[in-house]
Order: structure tokens, then C-alpha cells, then sequence
């Protein structure tokens, strides 16, 4: 026997393109059927097994049609225009997959932290402030920078922090958090960090409502006994 | 550069230059240095801990001039030694508060000078006169190791001068003034429960008697 010839329905076209690739196989349109030959007589790959083929047929070179394992002729090949496989079932790109958008959000807040730190910061009083400077030892004041915004609030970095009524806070990079208080869920710290990392300019003050604040570092000045007394909000 | 000048540049620069001759004051100098002086313990009172004591002219006007006169002597390695009791004469006045810190307004730099005259010539018998200055003068030869804490009362006595001579002997790391009795507790005051981050080596028993 020459080669195998397989026919399918029309409307099985697109199951061809499993074998569409296969060397040397021509495909032909009859009515609502679809003629494919070429195939090895000897074929037995699953993808050719898998195809909705409506009759099998073993064609000798005299273009006689065998029904396989018979003896006899089943029919024979009837002339048709016969196509390559790879023009006739041309090839489309996939619609491209887009990401898919999660709608869902994720709220971050600060809860009770189950852990002390030593504050690193603190929010007072100007007054207070200017009181602890006017006798405090130079070798702490030195270790302290401060800024002052218009409420006469002054916030303090540095360490050891002075014992002074106010709010504490805890640094975590270049986040101030109120002390006490961490990320719920604490995984969220370290990507929240990370998302404020670049800002090397600017400390981030979070509030114990979930509120935050950047404060540039060039408004902090080094503290010393003058800068402190010198210090008045307009 | 003329002792007002001389003034204005210590206090604005760091940097001083001196005259070539010895020779004295004249009038006009004097009374701009006054103006200088005047000023410049109006600023420094605001670095004071607590109320700083009142300004002395006399004092600050002494002083700056014993500075000029003994960077003078210092980079002048021709001047006699027998010019030193006249060009240098010691305060005649009371080592009040006042005076102490209206002097302190130049001798502050008296550490620096005397480590710079110490390393030119141990035996010049300036680093001597330097020495009996810095012993009259404790609050502005507290970086000086070599004078001992004693004879401190005047300095202790004010809440302003007392706090400052703490931060000088505690800023120098000098051990031995730290634990003078009369500065020790000062210095715990200060360092509070951190010694461990500002001075290290610097142990303190508080069960010691």
C-alpha cells in the first residue's frame, strides 16, 4: 500500500491542526468532507487515533481505496484539488491572555505590637522642649535633632529619647511608628519599608489612626541649647 | 591683625593671626574689641545651660588679650622668656562667676593652645605660665588633663558654670576629673543609665561607698 487516507467531517476542520505539522500531507474538500492524505500506511500515533475521522482507507498506487484488513477494493480515489495541509489550515496568533485585575483590597492598619522597642522619636510641646534643653547635658542634646511645625508640636529624633510628656515613636527604616503599635499584619512592615526605601530624603510618621506624614530631613536641625532657644513659631 | 580682629576672627573662622612685634593696645583696638567681646557674650549665653552669670568686661577684655599675647609668644620663637611676666600678667580682679565666664570667652580655647605649645617645647617656660593660668582658670582648662579637679568651689557654686564644666570633663573623656568626688555625682547625673552608649570605659559602681 501506497499511504493512508483519512476523511472527517467539515465541521471537524480546526482537529487537524494536531497533525498539521506531520511532513507531506494533502488535504482535499468534498462536499462536507474533508480528505487527508499522505499519512504513513504504518501510522499509529494517538494524535492521529484521536481524530474524528468518519473512514479510514489504504490506497495503493493504482488510486484503489482498501478498507483496512480487507483484500478487496473498497472504492476508489476520486479526483479532487488536493492542498497542502499547512496552507489550507493556516495558522491564527491566540488572543493575547491579559492579566487579570484583582479588584479585592487589603486593609493595613497599626494594632498593639506584641513586643517593646526603644522610641526612637518623640512629639512634644515646644515649651517642654525648650525647658529640657536649658539644663540638659551637651553630651545628650548632641545625639538629638529636632523640627517644629506651626502648632509648636516638635518632634525629636535621635537616642537615648529625653523623658518628655508627648507621644513616643519607634523607627523601623525610615518609618516612625507610634510605640506600642506595629503593621497588622506584621509582613506588611517590611513591604511598606520597601515601597518608602527610595525616599532616602524623608523620615514617614505614621499616627495610631492608620494617618501618615512625610517630614524632608532638611527640616530637621542638630540640637544644640541656642537653636533650641532660638526656636519660635510666627 | 589688630585685637579686635583677632577676636572676630577666633570666634568666626577658628583661625587667628597675631602681630609680628610686641607692642601694646592702642585705644581704638581696645574699644572695638570691647564691642566684639560685648557681642560675642551676647550669642554665647544662648549655648549656656540655665541662666548664664552676668557679663564682666574686665574679664573678657583680660582674657582675649592674654590669648593674643600668648599665641604671640607662641609662634614668636625669639621673644625672651623675661617678657613673658610682662606681656602675660594674671587677672587682678575676683574670680567671680561673672569673671570666670566672661574670661571663659577666650581661655576656652586654652586646651588647644596648651597641647600646641606642649608639643612645640615641654620645657618653654610658657607651657609653665600656661599651667599656672589653667590651674586659676578650672572652668577653661577643664580639657586639660593635666590640671586636676581641684579648687573648683567657684565653678561648682553656679548652676550655669557647674554644668558646663560636667559637659567639658565629660566631652574630653577625662577619667580622672569624672570620678573627683565633687564631679562624680554630676557625671552620673548626666550619663544617666547610658553610660554604655556615651563612654564605654567609663564603669561606674553604684554600690561603691
Amino acid at each position: 500500500m501506497k499511504e493512508m487516507i483519512i476523511v472527517l467531517p467539515l465541521a471537524q476542520l480546526e482537529t487537524l491542526g494536531s497533525i498539521r505539522t506531520w511532513p507531506d500531507l494533502l488535504v482535499a474538500l468534498s462536499g462536507e468532507e474533508i480528505w487527508v492524505r499522505g499519512i504513513p500506511v504504518e501510522s499509529t500515533d494517538i494524535r492521529l487515533r484521536k481524530l474524528p475521522v468518519l473512514h479510514t482507507y489504504l490506497a495503493d498506487f493504482d488510486g484503489r481505496l482498501f478498507l483496512p484488513g480487507k483484500q478487496t477494493p473498497h472504492d476508489t480515489l476520486k479526483r479532487m484539488t488536493w492542498e497542502a495541509l499547512t496552507s489550507f489550515l493556516t495558522v491564527e496568533l491566540p488572543v493575547s491572555a491579559l492579566p487579570g485585575k484583582n479588584r479585592r483590597t487589603f486593609t493595613i492598619k497599626l494594632a498593639p505590637a506584641p513586643q517593646t522597642t526603644e522610641p526612637a522619636a518623640i512629639i512634644t510641646d515646644l515649651a517642654y522642649w525648650k525647658a529640657y534643653a536649658d539644663n540638659a547635658p551637651l553630651i545628650r542634646l548632641q545625639e538629638l535633632s529636632f523640627a517644629v511645625c506651626a502648632s509648636e508640636e516638635v518632634l525629636i529624633i535621635g537616642a537615648p529619647m529625653p523623658s518628655l510628656p508627648g507621644k513616643a515613636f519607634v523607627l523601623r527604616n525610615n518609618l516612625l511608628l507610634p510605640a506600642g503599635y506595629d503593621f497588622d499584619p506584621l509582613a506588611a512592615g517590611a513591604f511598606i519599608a520597601e515601597q518608602f526605601a527610595a525616599d532616602k530624603g524623608a523620615m514617614i510618621l505614621f499616627h495610631p489612626d492608620g494617618q501618615w506624614e512625610r517630614i524632608p530631613m532638611n527640616c530637621f536641625v542638630q540640637a544644640t541649647r541656642s537653636a533650641i532657644r532660638l526656636t519660635n513659631v510666627l | 591683625m589688630t585685637l579686635s580682629e583677632f577676636i572676630s576672627s577666633l570666634i568666626n573662622k577658628g583661625e587667628v593671626r597675631v602681630a609680628h612685634v610686641l607692642q601694646d593696645f592702642e585705644e581704638e583696638e581696645i574699644r572695638l574689641a570691647r564691642i566684639h567681646l560685648q557681642q560675642y557674650y551676647t550669642d554665647d549665653i544662648n549655648d549656656m545651660p540655665g541662666q548664664a552669670p552676668p557679663y564682666e568686661e574686665k574679664a573678657a577684655l583680660w582674657a582675649a588679650g592674654y590669648l593674643y599675647r600668648t599665641i604671640q609668644f607662641l609662634l614668636l620663637r625669639h621673644l625672651e622668656a623675661a617678657e613673658l611676666e610682662h606681656y602675660l600678667p594674671p587677672y587682678d580682679g575676683e574670680h567671680t562667676p561673672a569673671a570666670i565666664y566672661s574670661a571663659d570667652l577666650c581661655l576656652r580655647y586654652l586646651p588647644d593652645i596648651f597641647l600646641l605649645a606642649k608639643g612645640i617645647s615641654p620645657e618653654d617656660p610658657l607651657v609653665k605660665t600656661l599651667v599656672v593660668l589653667a590651674a586659676q582658670w578650672r572652668l577653661s582648662a577643664a580639657a586639660i588633663p593635666e590640671i586636676p579637679a581641684e579648687g573648683l568651689p567657684a565653678v561648682l557654686d553656679h548652676p550655669s558654670l557647674k554644668r558646663t564644666y560636667t559637659d567639658r570633663i565629660i566631652l574630653a573623656k577625662d577619667d580622672e576629673k569624672c570620678r573627683h568626688p565633687e564631679c562624680l555625682p554630676l557625671v552620673i547625673e548626666a550619663l544617666g543609665m547610658h553610660t554604655a552608649q556615651f563612654w564605654p570605659q567609663f564603669k561606674i559602681d553604684l554600690t561603691a561607698s
